[in-house]
Order: C-alpha cells, then sequence, then structure tokens
C-alpha cells in the first residue's frame, strides 16, 4: 500500500508545485464560472421569444370575460395583433371530450421539462368570480397559475416577463371596472407553481453543477493523460518499470492523487459559487457528493484510456480533444439540449456527462431527471470499468519502440 | 568459481529483421563487476533490458539469483538495482523525495540518509531534481537504484555523458559496492571503464560475444605486442607516407587523418626506422606515445573498428 500511497502523493505534491497544473485544476473552472455567470445572466434581450402554451381552465361566460382579457393579452405579444417583435411562442391546448383538461396541463408539464417550453400558464376554474370579488372590495384575488423550469435560464425569464404582462392585466381589468388603485393590492396574482421543489433558483445554481463536472472532464480529459504521456515520453515511467511497481498499482495511486485534488478543486469552486456568487444550489448531500465522485473516477478512467491509446503526448491530446467537443456541449453541461438531431441524439445518450450532469442537478434539486435513475449510475459505471481494463492491459512504462 | 548471481543462456532477441542479441551466453558469479563492453548497437542494452525485466526474450534461459525465469518477475526486481540508460524524474520532486518513492517500491529498503550518503547528495537532499546537474541527477538515479540494497545491480552505461570529474564520482560509487559484495553488471563503451572495475569483460558485437576474459587476460591475447603512436606532419600525406616506411616491421597501421597507430613485436627497430624515416623526409613527429595494449586495441584487431564508430 505504501507504493500507491507514495505514488499518490507524488502527483499532489507536483501538481502544487506546478504552475501549469494548478491553472487546469484551480484557475480555469474559477474563470469559467465567473465567465459564464457574467455573460448569461444577462439574458433576456428583445430577440428572445419563449414559448409559452396557455391553458383556459375556466369556461367562456358571456359578458364580462376577464379570461378571454388574459388570453388576448397573451395572443397579442404572440404577434397575433401585428406586434413586429413577438414576446411569446403561444400554444393553446384546449379541453375536448377524449382529453380532459388535467390531462392536457400534465402533458404541458411534460413539454415543460422536456425543455420544449419556456412556461405553462393556466386559467383555473374561479378566475373571473375571484377577480370580480377582489374589485367589488372582496379579500379573493385571481389567480394566475404560471408554471416554470427553475433550472434553465429562459424559463426562469419567462416568469419575469409573464409577471409584468399579468401586473399590465390587471392594471387594465381594474380600469375597466372603474376601480383602479395604484395603492391597492393587485386582483391577478401569478401563482408560481415549478414542476420541482426548491423555487427560487437562480442561473448559478443550474451553473455551478455544470462547472464542477466541466472542471473534472478538463482535468480528466487533458490533465491525466497529459501527465502520463509527458512522463512517458520524457522517460519518468521508464524508471518505474525496473521496480516492482505495477501498472495497476500506479494506475490506482495516480487516481488517488487525482482524487485528492479534485476535491480541493471541488470545494474551491463552491465556496467561490456560495459565498461569491450566491449559489443556494445543494450540493453537500450524499447523494450529489456520490455523482461528484463518480464523474471524478469517470473522467480520471477516461483519462488512463488516452493515455494507454496514444502514443505521444500529443496524439493523446488530439484524442482528448476530439472527445472533449461532443462531451463538454453535449452533455448539458452549460444549457439543457433541447430539440437535437437524431445522430447527436445517440451522442447524447453514450456520453457519460449526460448522466453525470442530471445525476448532480437532480439530487442537488436544480432539475428534474429524464433520465431513469439506473443508468446515471450504470452508463457511467460501465465507462468506468472498461476503461480501466483497457488502460491496465495496455499503458506501458515506455514510447514503444 | 563461488555461487552464480547470474546465469545466461543462448539469449536471443529480434527486432523484426535486425537480430539484436544472438544467442549470448554468460555467468556472472556472486560479488563480481562484470562487463559487457561493445561500441552503440552491439546488442549490450537489448541484453540488459531483457535482464532487467524490460524486454521479453525471443529464445534463452536467464537464472537470476538461484530463479530460473523466462522474464524477469516483481520477485526477482525485490533484489534487483537497475541504472538505466535512458530516464528522468519528475523535475519538480526533491532529492530526498525521490529516494522515499523509489524505496515505497520495495519490501525491504535502506534508510534515505544512507543512500544519500552513499551517492553523496546529502547536501542536495531539499535540491530539486531540475536543479541538478547532470552528474548529479547521474547519482540521484544510481541512488534510486540502490534504495532496496540489491544483490543484483544493473548499470548500462553509467557515466556516458558525464564530464570526467563526473564520471570518477561515479566510479568511486562503484567501486565501494564492489568492495560490498554486490554483483554489478555494467554496459560500456568506455574501455578504461571497463578496465578499471571489471573482473571479467565480453565484448559484443552485432549481437554476439566476440572475447571474453578479464581485461588482462584480454590484452594479454594480443601477444607481447607493443603500440606505437605518433602524428606525422610534413610535405604531402605524411601520415600515409609513414605507413609505408613501418610496413616492414610493424601490423595493423592505422592513419587518422595525421595520427598514426601501429603495432609491432620490435619496438626497437619499428623506433629505428621511423626516426629514420622522418629525418630523411623532413617530417615533423609529435605526440609520440608507446604503450601496451588496452581493450580498444582488443576490439580494433577483432573487428577492425574503434569501439566509438
Amino acid at each position: 500500500m505504501k507504493d500507491i500511497l507514495s505514488v499518490a502523493a507524488t502527483y499532489v505534491v507536483t501538481a502544487f508545485r506546478e504552475r501549469t497544473t494548478l491553472f487546469w485544476f484551480l484557475v480555469f473552472p474559477l474563470l469559467l464560472l465567473l465567465i459564464l455567470t457574467m455573460v448569461f445572466s444577462g439574458i433576456g434581450s428583445n430577440s428572445v421569444v419563449f414559448d409559452v402554451a396557455l391553458i383556459r381552465e375556466e369556461a367562456s361566460q358571456p359578458g364580462f370575460d376577464p379570461a378571454h382579457m388574459v388570453e388576448e393579452a397573451f395572443r397579442g405579444l404572440s404577434g397575433g395583433s401585428g406586434v413586429e417583435q413577438p414576446l411569446f411562442e403561444l400554444s393553446e391546448p384546449a379541453a375536448s371530450a377524449d382529453e380532459p383538461i388535467s390531462a392536457i396541463i400534465e402533458a404541458q408539464h411534460a413539454r415543460l421539462r422536456n425543455g420544449e417550453l419556456d412556461a405553462v400558464i393556466v386559467i383555473p376554474a374561479g378566475f373571473s368570480a375571484s377577480l370580480l370579488e377582489r374589485t367589488a372590495g372582496g379579500s379573493l384575488a385571481g389567480e394566475i397559475q404560471v408554471w416554470v423550469d427553475t433550472g434553465r435560464t429562459t424559463s426562469e425569464l419567462a416568469f419575469d416577463v409573464i409577471g409584468q404582462v399579468l401586473a399590465t392585466i390587471d392594471r387594465e381589468l381594474q380600469m375597466a371596472v372603474g376601480s383602479y388603485d395604484p395603492s391597492a393590492e393587485p386582483s391577478v396574482v401569478m401563482e408560481t407553481v415549478s414542476p420541482l421543489e426548491g423555487g427560487e433558483l437562480a442561473y448559478i445554481d443550474f451553473l455551478l453543477p455544470g462547472v464542477l463536472v466541466m472542471g473534472f472532464l478538463t482535468v480528466g480529459l487533458f490533465g491525466v493523460p497529459g501527465s502520463i504521456l509527458y512522463g512517458r515520453d520524457r522517460g519518468l515511467l521508464r524508471r518505474y518499470w525496473v521496480t516492482p511497481l505495477s501498472v495497476p498499482r500506479y494506475l490506482f495511486g495516480y487516481g488517488l492523487g487525482h482524487l485528492t485534488l479534485c476535491v480541493i478543486q471541488a470545494a474551491v469552486i463552491i465556496l467561490l459559487g456560495r459565498f461569491g456568487l450566491g449559489a443556494s444550489v445543494r450540493l453537500m448531500q450524499p447523494a450529489t457528493l456520490l455523482f461528484l465522485l463518480l464523474a471524478i473516477c469517470t473522467f480520471l478512467a477516461f483519462g488512463f484510456l488516452i493515455a494507454s491509446l496514444a502514443r505521444t503526448e500529443s496524439g493523446g491530446m488530439a484524442i482528448a480533444n476530439i472527445l472533449n467537443m461532443p462531451m463538454m456541449f453535449l452533455g448539458g453541461l452549460f444549457f439543457s439540449v433541447g430539440d437535437v438531431p437524431i445522430a447527436l441524439r445517440v451522442i447524447m445518450l453514450i456520453n457519460p456527462v449526460t448522466y453525470l450532469a442530471e445525476g448532480v442537478r437532480r439530487t442537488s434539486g436544480v432539475e428534474a431527471g429524464t433520465v431513469p435513475w439506473l443508468a446515471t449510475l450504470l452508463v457511467p459505471g460501465a465507462w468506468i470499468l472498461g476503461s480501466i481494463l483497457v488502460a491496465a492491459r495496455r499503458l506501458s512504462w515506455d514510447v514503444e519502440r | 568459481m563461488g555461487q552464480i548471481a547470474l546465469s545466461v543462456q543462448s539469449l536471443r532477441k529480434r527486432y523484426g529483421d535486425v537480430v539484436a542479441v544472438d544467442g549470448i551466453s554468460f555467468e556472472v558469479p556472486v560479488g563480481q563487476v562484470f562487463t559487457l563492453l561493445g561500441p552503440n548497437g552491439a546488442g549490450k542494452t537489448t541484453t540488459l533490458e531483457m535482464l532487467e525485466g524490460i524486454r521479453t526474450p525471443d529464445g534463452g534461459e536467464i537464472e537470476l539469483l538461484g530463479r530460473k525465469l523466462t522474464r524477469v518477475d516483481r520477485a526477482a526486481k525485490q533484489r534487483m538495482g537497475v541504472l538505466l540508460q535512458e530516464g528522468n524524474f519528475e523535475p519538480y520532486l526533491r532529492v530526498r523525495e525521490v529516494i522515499r518513492l523509489f524505496s515505497s517500491f520495495f519490501d525491504r529498503s535502506v534508510p534515505v540518509e544512507d543512500i544519500l550518503a552513499l551517492v553523496a547528495l546529502q547536501e542536495k537532499e531539499k535540491a530539486s531534481v531540475r536543479s541538478l546537474s547532470g552528474g548529479q541527477r547521474q547519482r540521484l538515479a544510481l541512488g534510486a537504484a540502490l534504495v532496496n540494497d540489491p544483490d543484483l545491480i544493473f548499470l548500462d552505461e553509467p557515466t556516458t555523458g558525464l564530464d570526467p570529474q563526473a564520471r570518477r564520482n561515479i566510479w568511486d560509487i562503484m567501486a565501494d559496492l564492489k568492495s560490498r559484495k554486490r554483483t554489478l553488471i555494467l554496459t560500456t563503451h568506455y574501455m578504461e571503464e571497463a578496465e578499471a572495475l571489471s573482473d571479467d569483460v565480453r565484448i559484443m558485437d552485432h549481437g554476439q560475444v566476440i572475447a571474453s576474459g578479464s581485461p588482462n587476460e584480454l590484452a594479454a591475447g594480443l601477444g607481447q605486442e607493443t603500440i606505437l603512436e605518433f602524428s606525422a606532419t610534413g610535405a604531402g600525406a605524411a601520415a600515409e607516407k609513414a605507413r609505408a616506411a613501418l610496413d616492414a616491421c610493424c601490423h595493423e597501421i592505422r592513419v587518422d587523418a595525421d595520427t598514426v597507430t601501429a603495432h609491432t613485436m620490435d619496438l626497437m627497430r619499428a623506433m629505428e626506422e621511423l626516426l629514420a624515416w622522418s629525418r630523411q623526409q623532413q617530417v615533423k613527429l609529435s605526440n609520440v606515445v608507446v604503450r601496451q595494449p588496452n581493450l580498444e586495441d582488443v576490439f580494433l584487431s577483432l573487428t577492425g573498428r574503434t569501439l566509438r564508430e
């Protein structure tokens, strides 16, 4: 065991003495976190169009129909009355004899979870009556239910915009019945309903788990084969060859050292996210930590695999680059991946990042799950096992001659 | 002959069409310094790498410290120390950390302080590898090869590329190991290194052993010859003309630019002929050396080439 611990200690000690390694382990993920937070927290330009489903649960009524006014307002903002830059892409699924309203609402919730919609607006039964009671001096307010996915930036923005629209509708309705009072409580109340528990999550809460996984991905995919192949190209590993140290024990020790550095990396990122950027996502719980550990092990195993397949350091970096792009951008690290072509969907399905990112977000309450629990464990587990088996057999101490 | 530390029979290794080691055999008694001497590409390093467990032999038998092996295993490595011809250490590690790291690979190990003292690196124990000179790095490599107090030590060209002082330092350490009755297997293309340290020498060329014996025995194999060396400068190709002048009394006359090397059984006659010729031709002689044959001469005599060609 002392050989394994010595290899691990050597890895950690040299990493802290080498600036390049420190940069990739600590500085790069922190910079990425800051940059992405700054850039994407400001989403919300005029060009954004929100996909919204509007469901009217309340039956139409003759005469004064406040629900109809709400419908018309959203239709108008969807380009229905010649608006040049529509705010919403509106769909209005209606109940039928075959499909009750509850089924329709459930179906739209599913679309919201899948990323097809940014918000679901429901005008509940009794809305008009409550509204009329408030305008007559009563205590009941008309409640509009707005469902959003707090794990997605566009969905959160849709929530804010819908709120402003409803505030305008409220004012118009009060003016229509001649009881407008700016200081009074609103008559139309937006009931915030999220498909997830936890509510008040911001983009940083979505981003933080992504940056953690991305940090592990980068040091695993580039750092691990980089340092192993550097050592092999320059004869560092040759020295081990003539000692009793075996390849599997070396990999074990190396992995232990790598795990130590990743834990330090994660702690620094989480601290910055929580105390510097105001993240409130719950990462320090056993299930989330398990997925973070699984992510470290998965990318470490990928690093070993690359090191065992590449003949040179530059060859290893080329393989890492080829793997990095689809793994990073087709794994839902920074953005929910919605509708993608079938070829890309296949990559997503075999991409361990898809499962790891979802596992971390799901267990930390950022996002509802779309993948079976078992798959979030089995797919990364299969990659770990396969990669380590290949690496333990193929990794050589020296450049093949 | 005492107990045998290493026995090799008909060892073979081929890389594609190239036969690197062609069925060599030898035995090394415990406590001896055994040297494989030869030019680059002779097969010395490949032979050593098969004995160190780096390469798998294509054929032959190895008996290492009393165990017959088809290839060197982990148990054998526990009792071996290896100084590779090529190889580096993690540049950001410190000297003491390198020794401690390598000590951790073995079941038994010598205290770090003892190793640092043995290779005279006590004052550099906190220095990083990248700050060491070439000679210091080689001493560190030797230290890393000795952390387990090995019974059998392989040293593959341990002084190649070092300056004379650094080379002398390594020789001193090797002499110390020899005095402690350790068995050393050495490869070198420095004949003075082989002469200074070896009990037994195999001269290799093209993957085969072409001569064997102690340095004195090998040199004696050239008979009662004396070597005459000089530089000849004057009109025309003076050195080439000297060859003709010495032809009657010398053999194996070799001309390299202005320098002539000739073997003779009759030194007095050769000197008289040379001096008479130089006076007659008004050729200036310089750097005249008369010496006994060494291993370089043995190799030259056997192959017609020098060790460094």
